[in-house]
């Protein structure tokens, strides 16, 4: 029982100790684009021009797919809408997104492209 | 929020009536115990109701709060008035009292237990504060797939696209937490939260119920079971392993040998393999692990029923595990046909390569062996090993009786999860990190369970009486 006590004042201290998990602030991040995307379907997602396969660079995608429920949100290039997290596209003009135009900017950095018609 | 409780309150009190009205009673009749199972059949019963709505196109909306709410609350009032008709014989026996005085050590170990379930209690508040919206699986899995039920209705479907939601694993989490939801008219992040804290709590009463709250071994377990940080680090992840871990220790409490005596007797049988089989099933409905509790607790039934010499009463556990496994079968052949991609493109001679492989095992065994010895979190490391080294050398006494099965069920799991690592194509030491944990956790309960199974003193005797008579 002494075991037990000394344990759960343990767990206690260390859930005080945990960081704030930053999922609620990075899905809020991209919430001003959904007004501009069509309901349902898939939306393209441009993956980050470095480091691409980072743990931020993953919890972001997920965060846009959490945010974005029920639409897809997949990493390629094609869809008529595309995702561009804030600092995914490369300085100076990505060529990926050549054919699209910015549709909306999010407040966060977060943008969303259009493809422009055909 | 009130409306969210009172989702999980409905189904959860019908089921205790139903309970009654069937004169289905649990292992030993505590109440506590028959309140964890009646809670937990009814969030499993619930989201089968749900499922259904979704796949009728009904769901979310009034309309199916109207109908979800008058379901309970017509199957409350019918079974009540129904178990009515045999309350004043139940009311009669529950008037016998106990003898045995509780010492100072009794005394101070509820006050301890008490102590440590407050705090907990705690760590998922403390949690919750600082991660609303759960651990990383929470919101990249189950919360996830719960925001296209509530938000897509019958098109949650597309859901499948989405390669790191799992879309293989059964929806019993999802579905409850979109139902919470719909009740509440908006995704609160509170809802999933109460979720998971229920079925810690459910947890917690099955284990000490099961271990009869009058003794002070169930108050030990209490404090065993909840002390490590990773139960409460689970109960505030919002995740599927905390009522896998729940439906599994439920469904293996049903099933303890804590009397031979009792068990010829037809309506134990028949109450305890019903809904060991039931609550089974509700394991596969929520997680792909629930496919190897059946099939390990399949194997004790069999032996239970050959040994009392009633094979036929294996028909009640099949019986309690069909409604789920049909819905299971429906979900895994028809809806999400994907094969797990921790099994995915093994072949069989690649498989017999990886089993049979010394290598392959050493690499195993050396990830796991230091979780094994520091599972459990800070100043609780090392009761994983001392409470599996107890439930065994109590399985080797007579009076360890009562847990040799749980214990039997609990090593045949883990087992089956080392073979998974054996054979999985993904990163043997990424699997292992962001899993391993998780899995000890599903069975954690159980293990602690067979862990202080002693065997009544003279239980021959008085386990058939406080069976029939329905109290603790």
């Amino acid at each position: 029982m002494l075991w037990a006590l000394v344990a759960a004042g343990a767990a206690v201290r260390a859930a005080l100790a945990m960081p704030v998990d930053p999922m609620g602030q990075l899905e809020s991040e991209f919430l001003p684009l959904r007004p501009y995307l069509p309901s349902r379907g898939e939306v393209g997602y441009l993956q980050a021009f470095e480091n691409a396969g980072s743990d931020e660079a993953v919890r972001t995608h997920y965060a846009a797919q959490y945010a974005l429920v029920p639409r897809i949100v997949a990493v390629r290039i094609g869809q008529e809408y595309v995702i561009v997290a804030r600092d995914a596209a490369s300085p100076g003009g990505d060529s990926r997104l050549d054919g699209y135009f910015l549709l909306r900017r999010a407040p966060s950095g977060h943008s969303l492209y259009r493809r422009l018609a055909p | 929020m009130i409306f969210a409780f009172a989702a999980l309150l409905l189904p959860a009190v019908a089921a205790w009536w139903v309970l009654r009205a069937l004169r289905l009673s649990v292992p030993g009749g505590s109440r506590v115990l028959t309140a964890a199972v009646a809670g937990a059949l009814g969030v499993g019963a619930a989201s089968l109701v749900t499922f259904a709505a979704v796949s009728a196109g009904v769901f979310p909306g009034r309309v199916f709060v109207g109908a979800d709410a008058a379901l309970w609350l017509g199957l409350w009032l019918g079974a009540w008035l129904s178990a009515r008709a045999h309350a004043s014989e139940a009311a009669a026996a529950s008037r016998i009292e106990r003898t045995r005085k509780w010492t100072a050590a009794d005394w101070l170990v509820r006050a301890g237990c008490i102590a440590v379930l407050a705090a907990a209690c705690a760590v998922p508040v403390i949690e919750y504060l600082r991660s609303p919206h759960g651990q990383w699986d929470a919101w990249a899995i189950w919360n996830q797939k719960a925001r296209f039920l509530f938000r897509a209705g019958e098109d949650w479907t597309a859901s499948m696209a989405i390669p790191w939601s799992q879309p293989g694993h059964p929806l019993l989490v999802p579905l409850s937490v979109a139902r919470l939801w719909a009740y509440a008219g908006a995704e609160l992040t509170a809802a999933p939260a109460l979720l998971s804290g229920v079925f810690g709590a459910l947890t917690v009463a099955t284990v000490m119920g099961a271990l009869d709250v009058s003794r002070t071994r169930a108050w030990v377990a209490g404090s065993v079971l909840v002390a490590p940080l990773t139960f409460s680090n689970l109960v505030a992840a919002q995740t599927a392993d905390l009522p896998m871990a729940m439906f599994i220790v439920a469904s293996l409490a049903m099933l303890r040998q804590d009397d031979t005596a009792a068990w010829q007797q037809a309506g134990r049988a028949r109450s305890a393999l019903l809904l060991a089989g039931a609550l089974g099933g509700l394991s596969a409905w929520t997680k792909n692990e629930g496919a190897l509790l059946l099939a390990a607790s399949g194997c004790l039934v069999a032996w239970v029923v050959v040994r009392h010499g009633r094979w036929q009463d294996a028909g009640w556990w099949i019986g309690g595990v069909a409604p789920m496994a049909a819905f299971v079968g429906y979900f895994k052949l028809v809806l999400m046909p994907v094969v797990p991609e921790y099994v995915a493109g093994t072949t069989g001679a690649g498989l017999m390569g990886q089993m049979i492989s010394s290598d392959r095992h050493a690499a195993v065994l050396a990830l796991l062996w230091p979780m094994w010895l520091s599972w459990g979190g800070p100043l609780a490391r090392g009761c994983l090993p001392v409470a599996t080294a107890a439930a065994l050398l109590l399985s080797l006494a007579p009076h360890g009786r009562s847990g040799r099965g749980t214990l039997a069920v609990v090593l045949v799991m883990m087992a089956g999860y080392y073979i998974v690592y054996l054979l999985t194509p993904l990163n043997l030491s990424w699997m292992v990190a962001t899993s391993s944990e998780r899995l000890v956790m599903q069975v954690w309960p159980a293990l602690v369970m067979a862990a202080l199974s002693v065997g009544h003193i003279g239980a021959r005797d008085a386990a058939p009486t406080a069976f029939a008579r329905g109290d603790t």
